[in-house]
């Protein structure tokens, strides 16, 4: 069963009309019960009564009833059947009503009653109680001649019957009364279920509203959780929380490829502008030799940002693939820099590499190729004429600490928070005719993180400075 | 026609420099905020080309500042910023156009000259003054049935003459809106120019199509005598 709302309907009627089965079950067998004992006391009752009022001469029977003992033998007379026993088996009398019909004759044991069932000779179910009883002699009933010698009393067995088919209509009328009022709070409960759990189920209905009336180009729509009650509310909650996380995702994205589109835009003009210039007028062989190497010049830059663009891309879309092999840091540092020396020395920089020639880790060598050298590269356009670049590293606890530090940063506080931002640089102009995008800090951050490690930037007293962790290993003498 | 170029890409301002100075343009060229602003402020532009995304002062900024003192240079924006909001801003500010990048050179030029056509109140892209037509659109001057050549300079020269054809022009103005910042200084250098000019469109035996007025300037004759 999918559907909620069957599935509660069944299980809160179907246990409500097991329980109303069971209760109605146990009520009409306590009911007939209680009527059947009713009715064997009573049968019980009179047949004692008459036992009581019993007295025998021989082969006549006499009874001395006192009539306001027994108003019930008498208002129900008409229904009731007696007869006497001698113990030798012979009729000492029997009511009218039963003319020349006959009783069952039995007994219970101890002068007690014993009440049973059975069918009257015409076919009406009966209940009968016997009781052997002793009566008293009375000469005077048996006329002066002795019935036993030695005795004083014989006993004499009485079966006193009624008819039951009262009794069995009345208890069938209870039945009926009781299947027809189960019936009615069955259909009663029903309906109240059905009624309560559509509307327990209703907010359920508005949530499957609400999100269906969000579309995946605008995901700002949060579901109103303050209506809900506190069961929906943790799921309203946490969907609302996937919104805000997917509208963040998509807003990323947007902006992402806008800034894709945007920062391809400058240089396109450039390769535009300087291809239609150089194709406006006759020239000679120099001039467009120099256009296409500017041409060229772009389109380097160009393939710098997108290969950057795709490397993030390929980190983000699947897990990384580094080939992990031992390597010296300061060696890789070295040859890093070597790609930013003409540029560091048209500026005068002084760098400084102090990472101790035996400090070694296992990592990916083209991965951290690609974090050193776009560090060495920032530090060596961003900082001013006559600056320091600096790069250290020491081991401690199982972890590398590598720092690059540059001179000359004019960067807020606010600002060093945003380095590793996508797109992002402090001045969004360019000064260089290289491509700065604000991808490379990005790079560096996501591949040392994919690497397992850590990356934090600081700028403090003018110098800004790149901490790398790297998790360390310690080398044989199999290293370069 | 003198036009500043404001734009920090390199490789752009170098090409679109060098492009605007074969169609005769008088061209400085900065690619900072600050510098952008002082060289607005203290020279009388015909257009100014302005990208907006600059170092330490940002385009808008410059635009706004310079439209609040009352210049009047045509300004044309282009950048790579494209949405609906920042072409309003943009013209908003105070520019006259708007031009999103990348964009080819020849629209540039094309949208330049028509900022020129409109600060010199023209519609239409030929000059014909006298015996002279003079396509702006293509820099192509005839003298009558001849075809002249004239290099970039004695163009630029012949333009501003024409585009203010009957008007006194003074040495000063012919400095301020032919000549960029670094040319050479010396006192004579436009009457050289003018000189140069005549030579080639004049007749012989007919007055001088350029007049000298002695002491203030010139004047392009808009009736031949």
């Amino acid at each position: 069963m999918k559907s909620l709302r069957a599935r509660l309907l069944v299980g809160m009627i179907g246990s409500f009309a097991l329980l109303l089965v069971v209760f109605g079950v146990v009520l009409d067998a306590l009911i007939e019960y209680t009527l059947v004992r009713e009715f064997d006391f009573y049968l019980e009752t009179v047949a004692q009564t008459l036992a009581a009022a019993a007295e025998s001469g021989g082969d006549r029977l006499e009874l001395k009833l006192v009539p306001e003992s027994l108003p019930d033998i008498q208002q129900v007379e008409g229904e009731l059947f007696s007869q006497y026993w001698k113990d030798d088996g012979t009729v000492l009398a029997k009511s009218q009503n039963l003319a020349a019909q006959s009783l069952p004759r039995f007994s219970g044991a101890g002068g007690h009653p014993q009440v049973e069932p059975f069918v009257l000779p015409d076919g009406r179910p009966a209940r009968a109680a016997g009781l052997r009883f002793p009566v008293p002699l009375h000469p005077r009933i048996s006329g002066g001649s002795p019935a036993a010698p030695g005795a004083d009393a014989e006993y004499l067995t009485l079966v006193v019957a009624r008819d039951t088919t009262d009794l069995a209509s009345h208890v069938r009328q209870l039945r009926w009364l009781l299947l027809a009022a189960g019936a009615a709070t069955m259909t009663v409960g029903a309906v109240i279920s059905i009624v309560v759990i559509r509307r327990s189920l209703r907010p359920l209905h508005r949530v499957a509203a609400a999100i269906a009336t969000i579309k995946e180009d605008d995901l700002s729509t949060r579901i109103p959780a303050t209506t809900m009650p506190e069961e929906i509310v943790p799921l309203v909650e946490r969907l609302n929380e996937l919104l805000h996380r997917l509208d963040e995702a998509f807003a990323r994205e947007r902006s992402l490829t806008a800034d894709v589109a945007h920062e391809l835009r400058t240089p396109v003009a450039g390769i535009l502008a300087t291809a239609g210039v150089a194709l406006s007028a006759d020239r000679t062989p120099a001039d467009y030799r120099e256009a296409l190497g500017d041409v060229l010049g772009i389109a380097r830059g160009m393939r710098s940002m997108t290969e950057n663009l795709l490397t993030l891309a390929r980190l983000d879309s699947q897990p990384a693939q580094f080939d992990l092999e031992p390597m010296q840091l300061r060696h890789l540092i070295d040859t890093c820099w070597r790609g930013c020396q003409d540029r560091a020395a048209a500026r005068a920089l002084a760098f400084e590499n102090t990472v101790p020639e035996d400090l070694a880790c296992a990592s990916d060598r083209h991965a951290l190729s690609i974090v050193f050298a776009n560090l060495l590269e920032n530090a060596a356009d961003y900082t001013g004429h006559n600056g320091h670049i600096r790069v250290a590293a020491r081991q401690s606890h199982g972890t590398i600490e590598i720092e690059v530090a540059n001179t000359g940063c004019t960067l807020t506080q606010p600002q060093v928070a945003r380095v590793f931002d996508r797109f992002w640089r402090a001045d969004p102009s360019r000064k260089e005719a290289r491509l700065h995008v604000g991808l490379g800090l990005a790079l560096v951050r996501r591949i040392v993180t994919s690497l397992g490690g850590t990356v934090r930037a600081d700028a403090a007293h003018g110098e800004f400075t790149v901490s790398i962790g790297l998790r360390a290993t310690t080398l044989g003498d199999s290293v370069e | 026609m003198r036009l500043l170029l404001v734009e920090d890409y390199p490789p752009l301002q170098k090409s679109v420099v060098k492009g605007l100075r074969e169609a005769g343009f008088a061209v400085d060229v900065t690619g900072d905020g600050p510098e952008a602003l002082w060289y607005a402020q203290t020279n009388p532009y015909d257009v100014i080309v302005l990208d907006l995304m600059l170092p330490r002062l940002d385009g808008l900024s410059i635009l706004r500042r310079l439209r609040a003192e009352g210049r009047e240079s045509h300004v044309l924006i282009i950048t790579a910023k494209d949405a609906v909001a920042d072409r309003v801003a943009g013209l908003n500010a105070g520019a006259d156009d708007y031009l999103v990048k990348p964009f080819e050179f020849e629209e540039l030029l094309a949208r330049v000259q028509a900022l020129v056509r409109r600060t010199y109140r023209r519609k239409n892209p030929l000059l014909e003054i006298g015996p002279l037509r003079i396509d702006t659109a293509t820099q192509r001057v005839q003298c009558g049935a001849d075809e002249i050549r004239l290099t970039a300079r004695e163009y630029a020269l012949l333009e501003y003459l024409a585009m203010r054809a009957g008007e006194l022009v003074t040495r000063r103005d012919i400095w301020e809106h032919v000549y960029d910042f670094h040319s050479e200084a010396t006192s004579n250098v436009v009457d050289v120019y003018v000189g140069h000019l005549r030579r080639k469109i004049d007749r012989e035996g007919e007055p001088s199509l350029i007049e000298a007025v002695r002491g203030r300037g010139y004047v392009l004759r808009k009736d031949p005598a």
